[in-house]
């Protein structure tokens, strides 16, 4: 039991992080990403091929995240000078075409059949059970993380960004340079969610890109509505959350009198279920603020 | 016209078929208060966008303090001291009356991301001079007690004087307000002319739309007179008042 605890609290931990990068750039800025797994696949990638290729695995991981902050920048360039929601688009373009390369380059990425074999941090020299050490990294980071974004969504800098969310028009009014400030979000964003691609790597032990579906984007979305949008400490409840009605549909087995592949349908839907009734009691979030909710602009 | 602060130099602005602004030319005098009027759709708040970056101009020139400021990009005008307001208020709804405050200064130095752990101390002392000057401001406009609230639950005039109280963060060296009166009520109108002809003893300009003709009459020194797409009268208030265009423009508005 306590395997399955950890198996599934290193899942929790990992999306938390994940989705605590979304939360920055929509529940902050108001930046609607919806390719953030293209970032979670280029940090996971990066970090397996470069310490394959023969790099010490702490340089796969740095450059694992700086590159997804990069492409973070690279998609945000072109995309955040235009006002509307086209980012929206673009990235969810720019995730399919990562998950595409990843699957087609074979020479690279050894295309569907996926890559494994490769080290995870300090795994020669745990003398206990990996998974433990694991399920602890992914939370210290995690905790690191959150504080860290804390301090910078309370700051003026956070400050910023809170009024480019509510209108773009009055940042710029007031000398802000709207654009180097969602440059900024989407490269820390993205390397978050390269940081969390790691991670997943480490988890999975075994990567390939059905990993990377545009579902996975929307898992972090469902964390991020769940628990708050613009909310940290709800993010990381959210993804609690979201793991709780995955997970706990599984046991769902033993009370009906379905065979397992229709229980397996049924119970995509009694997710759905639960995700709608908790939205008509909580449409604002487990954490989020209801006052807001209702504040036109 | 000695001591323009703000030159707008045969400005074209063309949406489709509507031409909005037809080379208009309109000269601001440094530490006056200028009035601009006209009928709706004459073309005021496109002329504001131009001069403030919201738009960019067909042909034209746009000098600020003598220097070519067409190409700069919004925030810059800002940062070098041209402020505006909004005639919908865009008050930032999901943030507090006192954040919407301290997000006004500029350079501040917590807005660098770095400078959060790097000069933690400087931030805060920064935060705490802007926090300072915010609640006098605030005091002003008599929204003291309301510094605490979402920004999005106060009334229409209440987002509009926030708005002005939140431009003044910024020390302004010239501040375009549009409708600032439009839904205040009139003992604070009152109170806001006084105040703005206090700031401009202190050295800032002001440059005004506004429908309420007494009232702007009032704290003008000069008025221009808009109608489509030009500037067509130019003249102290009592003068462009009396002329039968803006009679006519008016519908007896004018007194």
């Amino acid at each position: 039991m306590i395997e399955y605890l950890v198996a599934i609290g290193l899942i929790i931990g990992i999306f938390a992080i994940f989705a605590l990068g979304l939360n920055l750039e929509w529940g902050f800025t108001g930046l609607i990403n919806f390719g953030h797994v293209g970032f979670l696949a280029i940090g996971a990638y990066t970090t397996v091929l470069l310490n394959q290729g023969g790099f010490p695995l702490w340089i796969s991981m740095v450059a694992g995240v700086v590159l997804a902050g990069f492409f973070g920048m690279l998609v945000g360039i072109p995309t955040l000078k235009l006002k509307a929601d086209y980012l929206a688009i673009v990235t969810i373009g720019f995730s399919e075409i990562v998950r595409l390369i990843l699957l087609n380059e074979d020479w690279l990425t050894r295309g569907p059949m996926g890559l494994h074999g490769f080290d995870r941090p300090f795994e020669a020299v745990i003398p206990f059970d990996y998974n433990y050490f694991l399920f602890l990294f992914t939370f210290v980071s995690l905790a690191v993380i959150y504080i860290l974004l804390e301090q910078l969504v309370h700051s003026p800098w956070g400050r910023v960004l809170k009024s480019i969310r509510e209108d773009e028009d009055v940042a710029s009014a007031l000398g802000k340079n709207v654009f180097s400030y969602k440059i900024q979000v989407l490269i820390l964003g993205s390397a978050i969610a390269g940081f969390a691609g790691a991670l997943l790597a480490f988890d999975l032990q075994y990567i390939n890109p059905r990993n990377f579906i545009p579902m996975e984007t929307f898992y972090a979305w469902i964390i991020v509505v769940l628990g708050g949008s613009g909310n940290n400490k709800g993010i990381i409840v959210g993804a609690f959350m979201l793991q709780f009605f995955y997970s706990g549909t599984r046991f769902l087995q033993d009370f009906v009198p379905f065979d397992s592949t229709q229980m397996s349908s049924l119970r995509i839907m009694i997710i759905g279920l639960l995700l709608v009734v908790f939205m008509m009691y909580k449409p604002q979030g487990l954490l989020g603020k209801k006052e807001e909710l209702g504040l036109g602009r | 016209m000695e001591h323009s602060i703000l030159e707008v130099k045969e400005v074209k602005k063309q949406f489709q078929s509507i031409l909005a602004v037809d080379e208009c030319s309109l000269s601001v005098r440094k530490q006056a208060i200028t009035g601009l009027i006209g009928a709706n759709g004459a073309g005021k708040t496109t002329l504001f966008n131009l001069i403030t970056g919201y738009y960019k101009a067909d042909s034209g020139q746009i000098l600020f303090n003598d220097t070519r400021i067409d190409d700069m990009p919004t925030f810059k005008r800002a940062r070098i001291g041209m402020v505006r307001t909004f005639q919908i208020t865009k008050a930032l709804s999901r943030m507090t009356v006192l954040d919407n405050m301290m997000l006004g200064p500029k350079g501040q130095s917590g807005e660098k991301i770095w400078n959060i752990w790097l000069k933690s101390g400087k931030v805060s002392k920064e935060e705490d001079m802007a926090k300072e000057k915010a609640l006098e401001i605030l005091d002003f406009f008599d929204m003291l007690h309301m510094k605490d609230e979402y920004a999005g639950a106060l009334s229409g005039g209440q987002k509009k004087l926030l708005e002005m109280a939140r431009s003044l963060m910024i020390d302004p060296i010239m501040l375009l307000l549009d409708e600032p009166f439009a839904g205040v009520n009139p003992t604070l109108a009152k109170k806001l002319v006084v105040y703005i002809k206090e700031l401009r003893e202190k050295g800032m300009t002001f440059l005004i739309i506004e429908h309420d003709i007494p009232l702007i009459t009032k704290v003008s020194d000069t008025l221009s007179f808009m109608s489509q797409g030009k500037i067509i009268l130019e003249g102290t208030p009592e003068e462009v008042k009396k002329d039968p265009r803006v009679l006519d423009a008016y519908l007896g508005g004018g007194d």
